[in-house]
């Protein structure tokens, strides 16, 4: 898959995770975010967990047949920026820390009158 | 009776006889038709109802796979562990458009049949390893397989509650 598709992709990924229109979800791999679509599968994962600042993103896109058909991982800016920033926004879309805690908040709130 | 009395009742009847008879042939063909599509719906009913059965029974047999990964992981049989996994791809994928299903159970097994590659990858890479560290699986995997066993369940559970119902 031609990286420029990919970039491109990466940037409709991120303005569309930054509107709230697109949902990603949790794995069964830790630090790895799941976005699914009719035609395919996207992840996003970063792979150094212990030293986030130092920690390595990829793109990963698989087909409807859960086959890897692209990837994407920089090694240097913007990419590398661009890919950690839609990491951060696929974070807060599949477990919406913020989200929770308003939820939670609100329950409280009901409960306790 | 002489002929001219044959001919004589022929010619007072045969119009009521004509305009009966259609009617008849009318009723019997809606009647025909009725039937038809009484038949038709039944069948559909049953097979319906066998299709319903045999998606409880794919999902049992699913279940027992997920729960044996578990178990694998816990006694650290990883052949096995990968074994179980990919025969609950297998029907992962078989049952991913079940017309029965609904479509958010739809979009949690295709999202298990990623997590079930992402396991299988795991434990071939990390734990199949000669200096893998002698334990199960990780808490986060763990917590997927779980959570795959509970989707599963209430899966189960509906289908169930819906062959009741019938």
């Amino acid at each position: 898959m031609d990286p420029e598709s990919i970039r491109g992709l990466m940037m409709r990924l991120t303005n569309g995770t930054h509107a709230g229109k697109l949902k990603w979800e949790e794995t069964a791999e830790e630090e790895d975010f799941r976005l699914i679509l009719d035609a395919g599968i996207i992840h996003i994962r970063r792979t150094n967990q212990i030293r986030p600042d130092f920690g390595k993103y990829a793109l990963l896109i698989f087909n409807k047949n859960n086959t890897l058909v692209g990837r994407l991982q920089p090694e240097i800016d913007p990419d590398k920026s661009n890919l950690s920033r839609l990491f951060d926004l696929a974070r807060n879309s599949a477990l919406n820390p913020s989200g929770l805690l308003d939820r939670l908040e609100e329950e409280l709130k009901k409960r306790s009158g | 009776m002489d002929k001219s009395a044959v001919m004589s009742f022929f010619d007072q009847w045969a119009n009521a006889a004509s305009v009966v008879g259609f009617g008849l042939t009318i009723i019997g063909f809606a009647v025909t038709l009725i039937t038809v599509w009484r038949i038709k719906s039944y069948t559909r009913n049953v097979v319906n109802t066998i299709s319903g059965h045999l998606l409880a029974v794919e999902i049992a047999i699913l279940l027992r796979l997920i729960s044996d990964v578990r178990e694998a992981g816990r006694e650290m049989l990883w052949p096995r562990a990968i074994d179980r996994s990919q025969q609950a791809r297998l029907i992962v994928v078989k049952l991913m458009g079940h017309p029965y299903l609904l479509q958010k159970e739809k979009e949690s097994l295709r999202a298990m049949n990623d997590d079930l590659r992402l396991v299988i990858q795991y434990i071939e890479n990390e734990r199949m390893k000669t200096d893998a560290p002698k334990e199960n699986l990780s808490d986060h995997k763990k917590r997927s397989l779980d959570s795959m066993v509970t989707i599963l369940g209430e899966i189960q559970g509906r289908l169930q509650s819906g062959t009741m119902e019938v």
